[in-house]
């Protein structure tokens, strides 16, 4: 995956700072931090990787699509989240539309 | 050692990415050059303004002189130089990310808001901050510190950022100056020679655009005075 996208040393930067503070959303599988200055975001999961993606694929309708959670290594946390993500009332949003990332 | 499942959602990942760069690849084309096409990435209000360089596809047809000329770098080194500058606090968009398809090859970085230099000499802007010799500060400390030379800087790689408009402050735009697309710089040792600016291939040479000529011609001739060039002092 390393060759399809790579993410530049200062945004991976900012969102690992990111997630020493308090996360944005948390649930049983993780804690996910939202960066506004990029609209991006970092989740930390509480599950393994391959649980997390058979959770995002059990979602019927506001899934993420596959290049919104890009998975990292030798990171503090595991995906970014690449999708222009607004968060609003504990919720998060896509183009206007609700979408469960975490 | 890969699962089914893995490379499905590999293949799965592929095909959203493809998906996602043609979607960049129908909004707003920004700017064109013979290397790249630059489009705008619609962003939140509040956040960084981001466009995408898709380099053009039938550079990968050229001949090796024919795509040195437009591309000296590949698209890995041009995003590699460009995140050590901006890390090393250089005045070049901040670079976001490297996004790669089957179709597309592409560079994510920060939209520099404001005008080109081209931009604002086209339609008679007058630039009164910053001063033209800090622009030759910034194109010196590009050659003798960071050990690079950008060999394309005319007009339209030089932009800036300023939330004015030419418009209704014509002849009294301030922001900061951007040194953008770096596709032809080249890494150099020492000071920099001619040499460094000409690439010979077989029998073929490549003279590539001096920094210092580049900057020099936008010199202000008389201070207070409007001569060619979009600088006032």
């Amino acid at each position: 995956m390393q060759s399809l996208i790579r993410y530049s040393t200062n945004i991976l930067r900012a969102l690992s700072e990111s997630v020493s503070k308090a996360p944005t959303i948390s649930t049983n599988r993780g804690d996910l931090y939202f960066l506004s200055r990029y609209s991006m975001g970092a989740i930390r999961l509480k599950i393994p990787l391959s649980e997390y993606f058979d959770f995002l694929e059990s979602i019927p309708e506001n899934r993420p699509k596959p290049s919104w959670t890009v998975p990292v290594s030798n990171l503090n946390f595991e995906i970014v989240v690449d999708a222009n993500i607004e968060v609003r009332d504990g919720k998060t949003f896509v183009d206007g539309r609700e979408v469960v990332f975490v | 050692m890969k699962t089914d499942k893995d490379i499905e959602r590999l293949n799965n990942l592929k095909d959203s990415l493809e998906e996602e760069l043609d979607e960049i690849a129908r909004q707003n084309l920004i700017g064109e050059g013979q290397a790249a096409k630059v489009f705008n990435i619609k962003t939140a209000n509040e956040s960084l303004p981001l466009c995408a360089k898709m380099i053009r596809p039938e550079l990968e047809k050229m001949s090796p002189i024919e795509r040195k000329r437009r591309q000296y770098l590949s698209p890995d080194e041009e995003f590699n130089l460009q995140e050590k500058l901006f890390e090393a606090g250089f005045p070049t968009p901040e670079p976001i990310a490297r996004k790669v398809s089957d179709k597309y090859n592409a560079i994510i970085m920060e939209r520099i808001i404001g005008y080109t230099l081209a931009e604002i000499d086209n339609r008679g802007g007058l630039i009164v901050e910053p001063s033209w010799s800090e622009l030759d500060g910034i194109i010196d400390n590009l050659n003798r510190n960071h050990r690079v030379v950008h060999r394309d800087l005319h007009l339209g790689n030089i932009m800036l950022q300023t939330r004015q408009t030419i418009e209704n402050d014509r002849n009294s735009l301030k922001g900061k100056i951007y040194i953008i697309d770096f596709g032809t710089s080249k890494r150099i040792f020492g000071q920099a020679t001619e040499e460094d600016y000409n690439l010979t291939i077989g029998n073929n040479v490549i003279r590539y655009t001096s920094d210092g000529s580049s900057v020099r011609m936008l010199k202000p001739r008389m201070p207070g005075i409007r001569g060619e060039t979009p600088f006032l002092f």
